[in-house]
């Protein structure tokens, strides 16, 4: 065995797993009651994924974003979606600008796109020219103006938002936006206990500070560590057959898959699966990668990707019940055991 | 080798042990079942080897053996039996890892990993063996009297198949079916016997009336054959006594001559007709029927000795037919009426030579005038079994027409009934047009308003007038009165 294909040190991996869980605390302390939201967002950030908040107004989606912005020191932009909104606004544009010498040249204007976590609010309400625009800055981290292409900030993140309820002049992003997204979180509301506490520990809404920040060097490292978590093979096995068996057409396919499902998840998905899962395992502590760590992320990762029929409408069924039935059913080991035997822990 | 390994093993080994167990006990179901029907089979068609149960123990380690092997080629894969080992022990994919990396780091904070559970829900195999158990007990017990409960109903026939084996032997012993015939009709026989159920007896039954038909029909063949002979030998036999029994005087006269000539004729014609058999006859009688035959041949009449020899081979071969139908009317294969045809004849209630040769010795010279007369049919003697003899039946009488009361009169003729046409029905008077029908169209055309009759009947066209006679009443006006 080669000294590459050796697992992470537990001493490697255990500073990466604190840190993470000390962003975790910090997000935990400053915004009350979404434990799991955040550590959701965290994982989604590990996998240099972009994440679609779907909530109503109100529910802290900004607070999320400057939060985490905070907490990892990182450059923060919101920019506020609009019809009128055009991909200048959020691109940058060149200006015309007389120099120093006294010559006029087209200067580049960067728009609010060139920052580290880019929170685009109600991303539905801007024209499809606009959404297009992320398009590139998505999925190549780069923006090209006039034939000329500029890197953004490593790293880089798209928290986008969108309003599920008023769909009045909004433009549903397509299919390929909603591909680029890692996550798609809903963002529910909290509980009455946890209400009393915002009212009572934070007068107007503001956010503590953090008491704790990580370095630039400290999202290095978890980003390398991120690298060297392990996907054993049957775990990527359950990933690809979990991915086909979202298609009507394959044989792993589910009742309700069949009967439901008119498009399945794109390769994309499984590729956003497996890193997701790596990330889940290293907040977990752990160097490779289980099958609990593919459960855990795969209804965030496919339910903005998988297409229903009508008959699902008719029926009222939505992509997380579908997904629900789907992972219930398939068996994570491949394993095909007599229905009257089964396996039990101790 | 990692420190799983050992846990792994013995994971694969108990996931191994289980499926080999589950597949041996739900093959044992049917195994049981199987030996059950077995040893009903041999105990109800035979007897149960004395070593039954050395065959139990063998059939059931070839079952094990069977199990085994049947895993073995259906074995899951080790990685999925890894992969599910490390579902179950929740080790987040280290053992997984284990087979493609080095974990050894981590396998100490792996902890001790425990044999997962292989829980296997037999109660319905363990239900089945019971049963199958239970039922292999019963057939090892049951009485084997009850095997006809179970078995094919038996369909009693041996009687039947017992007499139409009679049959067959008397129509061989007969000459009237050849051996070969013989033998296929009772192999036939056998077959139906063999295949004989009583889940099917009209089968059986029909095959076996088939057969019997058949014998039936060949038997009254043969039977109408030898009557027919019978009749010429008999006539031959009552010529050839009452020719004896002509005093001496008339022998060399023409009705001894005609006589003669007569008897001759029946003779050679039953010679034809293959009705003397000199084959069944002591060789004296044979050589002395062959003289007289000659004698006759000549015209001449053979000698006092020859004629009683004749006449001896004549009755031989009657008794040889009577024989032949008796044998048949008892084997059933001839109709009485046609076996009691046989009892007539010289002898009891039979024919008696004694009125014919009073006849010849009146009419002297007029013998086919005499047969003409007699019209072949001779008296009898009378006889307990029958009357005094037939007698012929003539319709020369006619009913005389006188005294009868009846006059004969001529009908006119009329439209037969299967020709009448119904032009409709009414309940009032009808309406008389003469011959023509009245074509009306609508079911309800003469139908009427409340108070009608269900009750209709047609009135056919000679009925009219009769009818509507029925139906005038009187004019008021006494002048309209018809006359």
């Amino acid at each position: 065995m080669t000294e590459s294909s050796a697992l992470l040190k537990p001493a490697e991996l255990e500073p990466a797993t604190k840190i993470t869980q000390r962003i975790c605390e910090q997000m935990d302390r400053c915004l009350l009651g979404r434990e799991s939201l955040h550590r959701l967002v965290i994982i989604g950030l590990l996998s240099r994924g972009h994440i679609l908040l779907e909530g109503l107004p109100g529910l802290g989606k900004t607070a999320l974003v400057r939060t985490v912005g905070n907490i990892l020191q990182l450059d923060f932009n919101r920019v506020q979606f609009t019809p009128d909104l055009m991909p200048g606004d959020v691109l940058g544009s060149h200006i015309l600008q007389q120099t120093d010498s006294g010559q006029r040249e087209m200067i580049f204007e960067p728009g609010p796109v060139f920052t580290n976590i880019l929170l685009a609010d109600e991303i539905n309400r801007a024209s499809p020219k606009t959404q297009s625009a992320m398009l590139e800055t998505m999925q190549e981290r780069s923006v090209t103006l006039r034939g000329q292409t500029r890197d953004l900030p490593n790293p880089f993140f798209v928290i986008a938002s969108q309003n599920p309820i008023e769909m009045e002049g909004t433009y549903p992003l397509p299919e390929a936006q909603l591909d680029r997204f890692l996550f798609r979180v809903l963002f529910d509301s909290v509980d009455a206990e946890v209400l009393q506490r915002i009212i009572t520990e934070r007068r107007q809404g503001d956010l503590p500070a953090p008491s704790w920040q990580a370095s630039r060097d400290d999202l290095t490292y978890l980003f390398s560590v991120m690298e060297r978590i392990f996907l054993p093979k049957p775990v990527a096995g359950y990933i690809a057959r979990l991915v086909a068996a979202t298609h009507p057409d394959n044989t792993e396919a589910t009742e309700s898959v069949k009967k439901y499902v008119q498009y399945g998840t794109s390769p994309r998905a499984a590729i956003a699966m497996g890193e997701a899962a790596r990330a889940h395992a290293l907040v977990n502590g752990r160097p490779t990668v289980g099958f609990e760590d593919v459960a855990a992320v795969a209804k965030p990762v496919m339910n903005h990707r998988l297409i229903l029929n009508y008959q699902a409408r008719f029926d009222r069924m939505d992509t997380g019940a579908v997904l629900g039935n789907l992972l219930d059913q398939l068996d994570e080991t491949g394993l095909d055991l007599p229905s009257d035997v089964s396996l039990q822990n101790v | 080798m990692s420190s799983l390994d050992p846990s792994l093993q013995s994971f694969v080994r108990k996931v191994y042990a289980v499926m080999i167990y589950r597949t041996l006990l739900k093959w044992s179901v049917v195994w049981l079942m199987v030996s059950g029907v077995i040893v009903l089979i041999f105990r109800f068609t035979g007897e149960l080897p004395t070593s039954w149960w050395h065959w139990l123990i063998g059939s059931w380690i070839i079952l094990a053996g069977s199990a085994w092997f049947r895993e073995s080629q259906h074995q899951p894969e080790p990685k999925q039996l890894r992969a599910a080992f490390d579902r179950q022990n929740q080790a987040g994919g280290l053992i997984m890892a284990a087979a493609e990396v080095d974990t050894r780091s981590w396998e100490s904070k792996a902890g001790i990993l425990a044999l997962p559970i292989v829980k296997w829900n037999s109660s319905r195999i363990w239900l089945g063996n019971l049963l199958a158990a239970v039922f292999l007990i019963v057939c090892l017990l049951i009485p084997v009297k009850y095997a006809s409960l179970i078995s094919d109903p038996p369909l009693e026939i041996s009687q039947q198949v017992e007499e139409l084996h009679e049959q067959i032997n008397v129509l061989e012993s007969e000459y009237i079916l050849s051996n070969d015939e013989a033998e296929v009709k009772r192999e036939e026989l056998d077959r139906v016997a063999d295949q004989a159920s009583g889940f099917n007896p009209s089968k059986t039954w029909e095959a076996l009336d088939q057969l019997l038909h058949t014998n039936e029909q060949l038997a009254q063949e043969e039977a109408e054959d030898a009557l027919s002979k019978l009749k010429a030998i008999n006539e031959a036999s009552l010529l050839g006594k009452a020719l004896e029994m002509l005093p001496e005087g008339l022998k060399n006269q023409k009705t001894m001559e005609e006589g003669l000539k007569h008897m001759g004729d029946l003779m050679q014609q039953l010679a034809k007709e293959g009705a003397l058999d000199p084959e069944s006859l002591p060789p004296d009688l044979q050589k002395a029927m062959g003289e007289a035959m000659k004698q006759l041949a000549k015209g001449k009449g053979p000698d006092a000795q020859q004629m009683k020899q004749l006449l001896e081979a004549l009755e031989n071969n009657q008794d040889q037919l009577k024989n032949l139908a008796k044998q048949l009317a008892q084997k059933g294969l001839i109709p009485p009426d046609m076996a009691n045809q046989f009892k007539e004849g010289p002898g009891e209630g039979g024919m008696d030579p004694g009125p014919l040769a009073e006849l010849l010795k009146q009419n002297q010279g007029n013998f086919q005038e005499l047969l003409e007369e007699l019209g072949g049919e001779l008296g009898g003697n009378g006889g307990i079994n029958r009357g005094p003899g037939h007698a012929p039946l003539l319709y020369g009488n006619n009913t005389s027409e006188e005294g009868s009361e009846f006059k004969e009169q001529k009908l006119e003729l009329s439209t037969p009934l299967d020709q009448a046409k119904l032009v409709g029905v009414t309940i009032t008077t009808p309406e008389v047009t003469g011959g023509e029908a009245i074509l009306r169209k609508g079911a309800l055309n003469t139908a009427q308003s409340g108070g009608g009759n269900a009750l209709s009947a047609p009135i056919l066209p000679r009925h009219r007038g009769a009818v509507k006679r029925f139906f005038q009443r009187p004019s008021a006006n006494p002048s309209d009165k018809t006359e």
